[in-house]
């Protein structure tokens, strides 16, 4: 290797972009659960809404220049992405297998998201409050009682807003007690993943587009045309 | 008369397809007082999630205005005894104004949020104030500009402080300052076209051209430029970067 050679991983520049795009930015990290019980169309149905969240987000002109998608897997935790814009972001093809350590994930999120704020300030970005979106149809398989009190204490102190999604027979005891009271899960209709993801683009396309004052109202999701049983 | 001003309040493109009523106001005034000329304005901004807001911002800058004209009447226009414990009595004023009206009409009064900022000026001193977002620029050589009172916003970027808050006046900026030679109030539906926020500057552009429509007119309000000024700020390059309510007042001392 010449000593003109650059590693990638280490070029200072061309990552961000925020001289180019100094639009404040909205951040969206997905939790997603990808253990042996999602196998077969749950994992398709998710896969295939995550390219609808790409879409209709793209579809956005402001959304498009504002909303950055993290993605966060389990099990294992595995990043799949940092904070992307849509256009910047390739929908992965997830598999199912393994356990399912919650816990571990949704702190993972948690930190990821506060790195991304002092990347803003550092670049003199505003933003808007991040966004941690959980997708489980099982519960911790580790232990998820410090990252409840994460959520918790994040939700207290308005860093983030933190919204559960429960498929199938997910551990709704635990989602309960992880999910702050005015936030509780809401359990997904079926497999209607692609009318969840059109609405968390809606919300986070509304959010992103809101001045100081404005009140963000967020459609039910839990009515007869909604994603989310009642 | 020394000065030279303008200021226009103009409804948004979001405001005008909800069919809601300008929450933006004004006031500016140039008053001769012991043998001293004096010049003040002051802008309010209605929360747009407040229903009351346009009420509020209309209390609250008028509250403020009736107040600093009394003050400077009964000081003879001496700005250089203004100091932080004044400021604060003007809000207090009107903080106390919008909680009757919210009473006597049973209802909240975060429904009657806004933001304000304002400043006096005299031959030789000025006071800026504000709280939550909008900005005061002033350039205090012919060609610096500076924010005198930059936007806060609290961390987000959809969030800002109104004078409602039952902590206002934490949030509640006052900058002493030299009587700058020009000097601009702005609201936040023009942050993006007048500020750069990843430096933390003025846009001097912006402001340059107008100045220099202002310096040429006569002295005192310019009813010529209003109407001027209202057209540039719903112009479309305008409308195209912002949707939301603006405001602004701009001022010039003749030397």
């Amino acid at each position: 290797m010449s000593e003109f050679d650059f590693n990638l991983e280490q070029i200072p520049f061309g990552t961000d972009n925020f001289a180019a795009n100094p639009e404040p930015r909205c951040p969206v990290v997905l939790l997603l659960d990808r253990s042996a019980s999602m196998a077969g169309e749950p994992i398709a149905q998710l896969n295939a809404g995550l390219v609808t969240f790409k879409d209709e987000l793209m579809a956005d002109q402001l959304a498009a220049k504002r909303v950055e998608i993290s993605i966060v897997t389990f099990g294992p935790v595995e990043i799949q992405n940092e904070f992307l814009l849509a256009h910047e972001f390739s929908p992965p093809t997830l598999t199912a297998s393994g356990d399912t350590p919650m816990g571990a994930a949704i702190t993972q999120g948690i930190d990821l998201l506060q790195a991304r704020k002092s990347i803003y300030r550092a670049n003199g970005i505003s933003y808007y409050r991040p966004w941690l979106f959980l997708i489980t149809d099982g519960g911790p398989t580790d232990y998820w009682q410090t990252a409840a009190t994460q959520v918790h204490e994040g939700e207290k102190a308005k860093a983030f807003s933190f919204y559960t999604v429960a498929v199938a027979n997910a551990n709704i005891e635990v989602l309960n007690q992880i999910a702050v009271p005015h936030r509780q899960p809401q359990h997904l209709k079926g497999l209607q993943f692609r009318p969840l993801f059109v609405w968390l683009s809606n919300s986070v396309r509304a959010v992103s587009g809101s001045a100081p004052g404005d009140v963000v109202r967020l459609t039910n999701p839990a009515t007869p045309d909604g994603w989310a049983e009642a | 008369m020394t000065w030279k001003f303008v200021g226009a309040s103009v409804q948004g493109t979001s405001h005008q397809e909800h069919s809601l009523d300008c929450q933006d106001i004004c006031v500016c005034r140039c008053q001769n007082l012991g043998g001293q000329e004096i010049f003040w304005a002051i802008v309010a901004d209605g929360a747009g999630s407040a229903d009351m807001s346009e009420i509020g911002s209309q209390v609250t800058s008028f509250g403020v205005a009736n107040k600093i004209e009394r003050w400077l009447r009964r000081h003879e226009g001496q700005v250089s005894l203004i100091n932080k414990d004044v400021v604060i009595e003007w809000i207090t004023t009107a903080q106390n104004a919008l909680v009757s009206i919210s009473k006597s009409k049973e209802r909240q009064v975060r429904d009657y949020a806004c933001t304000v900022l304002g400043i006096v000026c005299g031959p030789k001193n000025a006071v800026a104030f504000q709280i939550g977002d909008g900005a005061i620029v002033a350039a205090t050589d012919m060609d610096h500009y500076e924010a005198v009172c930059w936007p806060e916003n609290g961390e987000y970027a959809n969030s800002t402080y109104f004078i409602t808050d039952s902590n206002a006046l934490e949030h509640l900026q006052v900058k002493f300052l030299n009587t700058p030679h020009k000097l601009a109030l702005m609201t936040d539906g023009l942050h993006n076209l007048a500020l750069h926020f990843a430096t933390r500057s003025v846009h001097a552009p912006f402001f340059e051209p107008m100045f220099n429509r202002l310096m040429s007119e006569k002295q005192g309000f310019s009813e010529l430029l209003t109407q001027q000024l209202k057209d540039f700020l719903d112009s479309k390059p305008v409308n195209q970067r912002t949707d939301d309510d603006k405001t602004l007042v701009l001022a010039v001392k003749a030397l």
